[in-house]
């Protein structure tokens, strides 16, 4: 159990920051024009944009999983 | 313990040459079959293994190996027949599912939160990220493998 949390948590962890940080400073500057908080701007744009990239190191770290 | 993965795995090789053999064989089903799942031949997943299910039995049929290094394909097969009648295999299975699934987990759960906090806080990311010299730049290093598995050309394409 150790060693599979010590294989996932690297390939989820950085691939979610990436996700993250690759979240177009523009969309969140447009939602900030149109009077969104850090709240909603969290909630409608920065989730959204990084889903895939989130789902994508879960993916990865569940065939790291049975692997490790 | 690790009883289960190994019985599993040497009989899934087993099973795709058993596969390979008996689609070797001109029957229509099967060759209909391989022509939809294998539409290249480098991409067959049966290819070859004709060859070492061979390899393996002439391997184990020669008294030159023991046993208890590469045992014969025969005995592998009783050897899974026998865990699955007295369900050691199914415990050992279900046990090894719980111990990767547990961790897969604890760590999904840690790791979702975290990246998304690292991310929209500077504040979290310089705190976790301040121990690992080689993450201490703002942005993950471009050439780790993680990146180049289709991250950063498919959320572009879908924030563009």
């Amino acid at each position: 159990m150790f060693v599979t949390f010590i294989v996932c948590i690297f390939l989820i962890l950085l691939n979610t920051l990436a996700a993250v940080m690759e979240v177009e400073p523009d969309m969140i500057k447009a939602a900030r024009t149109l009077g969104a908080g850090r709240r909603l701007i969290f909630q409608k744009v920065v989730l959204p944009s990084a889903l895939p990239g989130i789902l994508l190191g879960l993916r990865v770290a569940l065939s790291g999983a049975w692997g490790a | 313990m690790r009883n289960g993965r190994l019985i599993v795995s040497t009989a899934m090789v087993v099973a795709s040459s058993l596969g390979a053999s008996i689609a070797a064989q001109e029957v229509p089903y099967f060759s209909s079959r391989r022509s939809i799942i294998a539409r290249s031949p480098d991409r067959d997943p049966f290819r070859g293994a004709d060859a070492r299910g061979a390899a393996w039995f002439a391997m184990s049929s020669t008294s030159k190996v023991a046993a208890s290094v590469v045992p014969p394909p025969q005995s592998v097969l009783l050897a899974l027949w026998a865990q699955l009648q007295s369900g050691a295999l199914i415990i050992d299975l279900l046990s090894s599912l719980g111990r990767a699934s547990l961790g897969y987990a604890v760590s999904a759960l840690i790791g979702v939160p975290l990246g998304l906090a690292m991310g929209t806080n500077p504040v979290v990311r310089a705190l976790v990220s301040a121990p690992s010299s080689c993450c201490g730049r703002s942005r993950p290093s471009p050439g780790f493998p993680w990146r180049s598995s289709g991250l950063a050309s498919g959320s572009r394409a879908s924030c563009s």
